[in-house]
């Protein structure tokens, strides 16, 4: 602690806002393909929902035990569909879920089960958690068991739901958290900016490492 | 041409753009103050048990505002993750962030009523501390594996 006290106060100015931007860099260059990725990913998959769900189904409800609950198809439709890595916001999986619920007959515990997973497993989360991942040396090992685990614990939960016999009726929809109109617009430009630096930034380093290979040789 | 779906993911783009930077500028400014960051290191460092770390990071997630938006957890995440925070911490900081934050809580009550969100949200909680339980246990399996195919020796 006491080097980090030493080694802050001893940065020059410069240096320090070099390292700062750097690090704006990186995380903004970790971060942003992903986000966009899964976001575009997301809303392809969800222009697909309406054909999904209605797709007919035979009707095994509710589940009276969990031999029944695993060889159901609705079961296995559930978690196959919770189970694409993609971010759904509340309000998507919600009504995800509710399709699910509605169109067959499936409980409610396995509908809000659904709702749990999907709003949690999302395609940034397992690219960013895999990068983080290599840090520590362990990579797809943890990964698997990250995954594991969402899937026993959601199982418990939904089946604990759907013993206690929860409804899942939608009652409002409350407001969403947001930033005011001019925080978007500052936003818009200062990350317009930043993905410009960053590939600027990439695009050279690129061109003097290839310079730099073409002397190697 | 563009299709209605792309158009649409444009429009969430453009949303999520927000709390991109915010997350972004949040996550490099973190590291730089003294106190968050000694207090991260103790409470999430590998050097605090995984359990407390775990209870810790789900409640940071809870109430951080960022978690609301992949866009705006994901960058702080990988500033914990730069400052040594245990794998244990961040991971439970993102889960319990995306799904389990207190806008996710809001919206839980709005849609399906306060009995089933208000018990959804603590067996959420709950659920990916277990998840802890399980990642620790897993990893010493693991490391238990790896000392016996003999790396050691």
């Amino acid at each position: 602690m006491h080097h980090h006290h030493n080694r802050r106060n001893g940065i020059p100015f410069g240096v320090w806002l070099q390292n700062f931007t750097l690090r704006v860099l990186d995380v903004f260059g970790r971060t942003v393909f992903v986000a966009f990725l899964n976001i575009f990913l997301t809303t392809f998959v969800l222009s697909l929902l309406p054909a999904i769900t209605s797709l007919p189904l035979s009707e095994t409800a509710p589940f009276g035990s969990w031999y029944e609950l695993l060889r159901s198809f609705q079961f296995r439709l559930s978690i196959l569909a919770a189970c694409i890595p993609l971010q759904l916001n509340e309000q998507e999986s919600l009504d995800f879920a509710l399709r699910l619920v509605g169109n067959h007959n499936i409980t409610s515990g396995l509908g809000f089960g659904v709702f749990l997973l999907s709003s949690t497993m999302s395609l940034a989360t397992l690219f960013v958690l895999a990068d983080i991942y290599s840090r520590f040396a362990r990579g797809l090992t943890t990964l698997i068991y990250l995954v594991g685990a969402t899937l026993i614990s959601t199982l418990q939960l939904t089946y604990a739901l759907d013993y206690l016999e929860l409804d899942l009726i939608p009652r409002y929809a409350p407001p969403m958290l947001s930033f005011p109109l001019w925080f978007k617009d500052y936003a818009k430009i200062t990350a317009a900016l930043i993905a410009f630096v960053c590939i600027c930034k990439n695009s050279l380093s690129w061109f003097f490492f290839s310079k730099e290979k073409v002397k190697l040789e | 041409m563009h299709q209605p779906w792309i158009n649409e993911g444009i429009i969430r783009c453009e949303e999520s753009i927000p709390w991109l930077v915010a997350g972004v500028v949040l996550a490099a400014i973190l590291p730089e103050i003294l106190v968050v960051n000694k207090l991260l290191h103790s409470r999430f460092g590998n050097d605090a048990p995984a359990v407390s770390a775990a209870v810790k990071a789900a409640l940071l997630g809870l109430f951080s505002p960022f978690s609301a938006s992949t866009g705006g957890s994901l960058p702080i995440a990988i500033s914990l993750a730069h400052m040594k925070c245990s794998c244990v911490a961040v991971t439970t900081f993102v889960m319990v962030g995306q799904a389990g934050g207190f806008d996710s809580f809001i919206l839980s009550l709005g849609f399906v009523g306060i009995p089933t969100g208000t018990l959804s949200i603590i067996l959420f909680h709950l659920l990916l501390i277990s998840n802890s339980f399980i990642w620790s246990f897993g990893s010493i399996i693991h490391w238990c594996l790896w000392w016996s195919c003999g790396v050691h020796s």
